[in-house]
């Protein structure tokens, strides 16, 4: 809990973000807030949708993010 | 064009083998046990069994057959054996004819005409030791690279890999058709969410719109299922691997066809006709990509993966590039390239699609790779979507 993470983006621009979680290698954490239904970006581009609010430094994963593809359409 | 070459066998079109093997080919799955008691007549022979051929209606059967023609005229094969059961839906000698095609040694046997597998291997151990002594006069000599066709594809990937292992080889391929080369890629289904990049980079708007049909049709087969995609795409070890949806996995396995002009689309089985870029239409599952770009003519293949993919195939060298340290050390005998640095900053995507190619070049002209070294190469599937009736 509470481990400072470094992000550096493809400009060489870092960002301290402290997650907030046990967040495993390789997996995701938030960069800034996000409410249920926000698209969520990687690679700058929408990788799919929020499913309930995250906060910065949270795990974003399955059990927060939703696809958008490959599946029936929503009643 | 390209002042870099490799050392290999010499082909009617275009292409050089990157090894020398005698395929031993069955038109139907009910002459695989034959095929196999053929083929340890020779350390020439690779058998191809499959579970295609028969029980199946005939758009399927015209994929089986144009598949294992492509098959028989891979770059990487000298000569071929084709062996049918004798009542099969399959066209044991359409196969054998179109293999033929391409100039190559063809013979065809039939095991009900023999009379069983004891006389059908009898008379296929001479038949290949015929064959054999024809490659056996064969030799390697230096080869432009753009006489090799690389196909390229990532399996048990993980977030690692979209930020290392298919970049780097994204920049391996750039660099090859920069060279004069061909490259192909499929895994259509991780186009999903994708597809706009990979359409903007179509050569004319026939390919745009090829491009964005084929995504559909498969993503419209997924949801025609009724069922939920995930668990299967991503799967289980992606989703534990970092990968959350299908998009996040497209958007990271696109990078492997790197940044070039897409010249064309073609149809699972077909043979891709270079120089440039191409997409064949298949899904990701192993052994039918493999199998898929292997029948498009590749003779050296690319596969990237987190690093706990093992897989190879019968006639092509699969080198094996992986971006997870962790995964590396415990797949350690499976693993060709380690490109891991990229995410610790110690080496760059530019320096390894160098280093890659190097190692392409090298297979292609003969050095082992883990997958056949470990013999982790046995296995052909074939892409088939009716029924099996």
């Amino acid at each position: 809990m509470g481990g400072e993470a470094t992000v550096l983006d493809k400009h060489g621009q870092t960002q301290v973000v402290i997650a907030s979680e046990p967040i495993a290698v390789n997996h995701k954490l938030a960069l800034e807030n996000l409410s249920a239904g926000d698209l969520v970006i990687k690679y700058g581009r929408a990788i799919g949708q929020a499913t309930k609010p995250i906060g910065v430094g949270q795990w974003v994963h399955i059990h927060n993010l939703d696809s958008l593809r490959g599946r029936k359409p929503k009643n | 064009m390209s002042e870099r070459y490799f050392q290999g066998y010499p082909r009617e079109k275009g292409l050089a083998g990157t090894r020398n093997w005698l395929a031993v080919i069955p038109s139907v799955f009910c002459a695989n046990e034959t095929v196999a008691r053929i083929a340890q007549a020779s350390p020439f022979c690779r058998p191809l069994l499959h579970s295609n051929g028969c029980g199946q209606l005939r758009p399927d059967l015209d994929v089986v057959e144009r598949t294992l023609i492509g098959l028989g005229r891979n770059p990487n094969v000298g000569a071929c054996l084709v062996v049918s059961l004798g009542c099969e839906a399959a066209s044991g000698e359409e196969i054998c004819q179109g293999i033929a095609l391409s100039g190559r040694p063809v013979e065809h046997l039939v095991i009900q005409q023999e009379g069983g597998i004891s006389r059908s291997a009898e008379k296929g151990r001479e038949l290949v030791k015929r064959l054999a002594a024809v490659l056996k006069g064969q030799t390697r000599e230096p080869r432009p690279v753009s006489e090799l066709l690389l196909g390229v594809k990532c399996g048990s990937s993980d977030a690692t890999s979209g930020l290392a292992a298919n970049p780097a080889t994204g920049r391996t391929v750039d660099l090859l058709l920069e060279d004069g080369g061909t490259a192909v890629f499929g895994e259509t289904t991780e186009f999903i969410g994708a597809e706009d990049l990979l359409a903007s980079r179509a050569a004319d708007e026939k390919i745009e719109k090829r491009i964005l049909e084929i995504v559909k049709r498969m993503e419209d087969r997924i949801i025609a299922m009724g069922v939920d995609m995930r668990g299967t795409q991503p799967s289980t070890g992606n989703i534990a691997g970092g990968i959350s949806t299908i998009e996040e996995k497209s958007l990271g396995a696109i990078s492997k066809s790197g940044t070039k002009p897409i010249n064309g689309v073609y149809e699972y089985g077909e043979r891709v006709q270079g120089p440039g870029l191409f997409i064949v239409d298949s899904p990701g599952k192993e052994d039918v990509i493999l199998t898929g770009l292997s029948a498009a003519g590749a003779n050296v293949i690319i596969f990237t993966s987190g690093g706990g993919a093992p897989q190879g195939c019968p006639l092509v060298p699969v080198l094996k590039v992986a971006s997870n340290r962790e995964m590396i050390c415990a797949m350690f005998e499976h693993v060709d390239v380690d490109v891991s640095q990229v995410l610790s900053g110690e080496k760059t995507i530019t320096e390894f699609g160098e280093a890659i190619y190097g190692h392409v070049v090298s297979a292609a002209s003969g050095e082992t790779v883990k997958a056949e070294l470990c013999s982790y190469d046995a296995s052909s599937g074939i892409y088939t979507i009716g029924p099996i009736i």
